[in-house]
């Protein structure tokens, strides 16, 4: 039990050291945000290639309505890409959130706690994608990354649960090891979703 | 004809028919024309296969050799021999090129059918009735998915491989089954033919036999017949292992690795590597980012799948274990492991292997739904299928309406037309130089027409003062007019794009 606190804290402790670096940065790339012009400019993009082409097949194809909602779907996947998550929660928060959907679904069923976290988690990226707050980054991204970290930890808790021994211990730790060995040799890695 | 579609033994025959004549229609429809020209690699291809053919020897004068030095980069046989067969057929042209893995292509469909089958089989899998559409579903979703259909029309070495590896597997399978030996050294060849068609699967493979043998020590199930398998497979395997020892055998390995010197941190890229294979970014949005490898605004998979895909694992990972449980996840796991080692990563090229634990867990998450939803089944389908619809054809319009004008440069551009009209003047002058930048332009010269031998110049050539009243044809992609042949202009090769960009221009000197 104890030494379940003490990973739980350490990975805690490691997660919010590493993501303070998000803190040098304005905002999020903006490709995690919804731009009316850079839909114009793609679907005028796109129809340049449509020549004898019938006319209802490229209105079929190439309406606003279909690129806003890929626009969307690309964007909002952004946000629950693995690279993205492992960047800000590192390897380790990443293992924590699939142990909490893998272990933890029918938890999540029950308790509204969970379901208030998942629906955060499912929340938040929309809201930015679509509304972009104008708001201080370091708050940003704390704010986002809560949810998060929360079901990181509820996801450990259920793997330790499941594999009771000294040996989950031992992976864990590697784990926990590798994610800030991948933190200090790519320092900069967040810069790619941050700028 | 009612009759014929309730019984579903028929049923299931018709519409197996039916994926595979829709997987036909896609990978040999215009498909010899569309990618636009042969990519570099394709063209090599096929002057080595030609050559093989007509000589027995490679381009170099090597006879029948088992590593091409091709464009340094020492291809492997399978792909070559194959197409020296199709050229028999069919002529030295883009056809013959691209046939082999048109044809494994669809082959690998009808295959996948075969194999889910067999996992089945083995998995005394309680699906039910769906035990028939489990096969069925993964066979439709391969035959459409994008990631494998980038990879059949052209000439891809990797098509075949991925054919003969699900082939290999098949008969291994199945001679576990029926305890018939002489179909498991079938498979094991088959499995070492693999190894020698794409440069991934000598790792892929022997990782996944490793993984093999641990699970049978694990399950204490090393019987007298196992161990016969076992160092079976290891003879055959010889050659494969011996080949890492085989500098020429490793070139390509050291010209992609992902990493410069041996440290430390290449734990850090490889893991880097790694998880972009499991990147939904990737997956579903923007692929590798290499035109030859996808459509623009298109991933490997169709978006409409992800929902699906997430099902289908998150339950695969939580059933009990079984075969197919074990395959899926075995191949989702270890397919991307050869790849990371190499750059640029993620690559859709050489981790296609992935793209079979892809559509299994997708078709099994659709079969989960069908069954959550059992009272709404009519609705459920008709929501996937017009998903699937709306989605495929955009893909279909992209791909043949886009794809052939905005990824001409990527396939090489068009230098097929190039040779064909040096051909056409070839008889009027002397000799033909080039000025081009692209260093593998006598490859085409080579393909297209092999009894054309232009000479390839460098910056500052003049003409030699015993040429000074013969004609001689430079062919140049400057643009600017400051070439050493700007003397007479003949004409332009135009690229098929919107713009009609100038290509290449024909020079009298």
């Amino acid at each position: 039990m104890i030494i379940k606190k003490i990973y739980l804290l350490t990975f805690l402790a490691l997660t919010i050291i590493y993501m303070s670096r998000w803190f040098s940065c304005t905002n999020f790339k903006p490709e995690y945000h919804l731009s009316f012009n850079y839909l114009k400019l793609a679907s005028d993009n796109l129809i340049h290639n449509d020549i004898n082409v019938p006319f209802i097949l490229i209105r079929i194809y190439h309406n606003k309505i279909t690129l806003f909602l890929t626009s969307l779907y690309t964007s909002y996947l952004l946000f629950w890409d693995i690279k993205f998550l492992s960047s800000l929660f590192m390897f380790s928060g990443l293992l924590g959130i699939f142990a909490g959907f893998l272990y933890g679904y029918l938890d999540i069923i029950r308790k509204w706690s969970l379901k208030l976290i998942i629906g955060a988690m499912l929340l938040f990226p929309a809201i930015e994608f679509i509304l972009n707050p104008k708001i201080n980054f370091a708050l940003k991204i704390s704010i986002y990354s809560m949810p998060y970290v929360l079901f990181s930890i509820f996801g450990y808790n259920k793997l330790i649960e499941r594999y009771k021994g000294y040996k989950i211990y031992i992976i864990l730790i590697v784990v926990l090891f590798i994610s800030v060995w991948g933190q200090m040799y790519l320092p900069n890695d967040f810069k790619n979703f941050c700028s | 004809m009612l009759r014929f579609l309730t019984d579903r033994i028929n049923l299931c025959k018709f519409l197996f028919t039916l994926i595979v004549v829709l997987s036909l229609l896609l990978n040999f429809y215009q498909f010899d024309s569309n990618p636009p020209g042969l990519y570099i690699d394709e063209v090599s291809i096929g002057v080595n296969a030609y050559s093989i053919l007509k000589t027995g020897k490679d381009e170099y004068g090597e006879m029948y050799p088992v590593y091409f030095k091709s464009l340094n980069d020492y291809k492997l046989p399978v792909y070559i021999y194959l197409a020296s067969i199709s050229m028999y057929f069919f002529g030295k042209n883009d056809f013959a090129v691209r046939f082999p893995s048109a044809f494994f292509g669809t082959l690998a469909v009808i295959l996948i059918y075969c194999l889910i089958n067999e996992l089945l089989i083995k998995n005394k899998f309680n699906f039910s009735r769906d035990n028939k559409k489990y096969p069925l579903l993964t066979s439709f979703l391969l035959a459409v998915s994008p990631w494998f259909l980038q990879f059949v029309g052209p000439a891809f070495e990797v098509t075949v491989a991925f054919s003969l590896l699900i082939i290999s597997v098949y008969l291994i399978l199945i001679s576990q089954r029926k305890s018939n030996i002489s179909v498991f050294v079938m498979g094991l060849f088959l499995l070492v033919v693999t190894a020698y068609t794409y440069h991934s699967y000598k790792i892929f493979i022997p990782t996944i036999l490793i993984y093999l043998l641990i699970k049978l020590i694990k399950q204490h199930k090393v019987s007298k017949q196992n161990t016969v398998r076992i160092i079976l497979t290891v003879l055959f395997f010889i050659p494969v292992i011996y080949s890492y020892l085989i500098p020429t055998a490793n070139i390509r390995f050291f010209q992609t690795s992902a990493f410069s010197s041996l440290s430390v941190n290449d734990a850090i890229i490889f893991i880097k590597n790694y998880i972009s294979y499991f990147s939904t970014d990737f997956l579903f949005s923007f692929g590798d980012g290499i035109n030859r490898h996808q459509f623009l605004n298109f991933g490997p998979l169709a978006r409409w799948m992800l929902p699906f895909m997430l099902i289908g694992l998150f339950t695969l990972f939580r059933t009990h274990k079984s075969y197919l449980r074990s395959t899926i996840l075995a191949v989702l796991l270890i397919a991307p492991i050869p790849a990371s080692l190499a750059l640029p990563s993620p690559h859709t090229l050489r981790s296609l292997t992935i793209v079979l634990a892809y559509v299994s867990a997708i078709a099994y998450g659709i079969l989960i739904g069908l069954h959550k939803f059992k009272n709404k089944n009519k609705l459920y389908t008709t929501i996937i299928s017009f998903l699937f619809i709306y989605e495929f054809s955009i893909y279909l319009h992209y791909g043949f309406f886009h794809y052939p004008k905005v990824s001409l440069m990527d396939w090489g551009g068009n230098y097929k037309e190039v040779v064909e009209k040096a051909s056409l003047l070839s008889r009027q002058y002397k000799y033909i130089v080039i000025d081009m930048k692209s260093p593998f332009v006598l490859e085409y010269f080579r393909f297209y027409n092999e009894d054309l031998k232009p000479l390839v110049i460098k910056p500052g050539w003049k003409k030699d003062n015993n040429d000074q009243n013969d004609r001689i044809l430079v062919i140049t992609d400057d643009k600017t007019g400051q070439t050493p042949a700007s003397e007479k202009f003949i004409g332009n090769v135009y690229l098929t794009n919107i713009n009609r960009d100038i290509f290449a221009q024909f020079w009298e000197l």
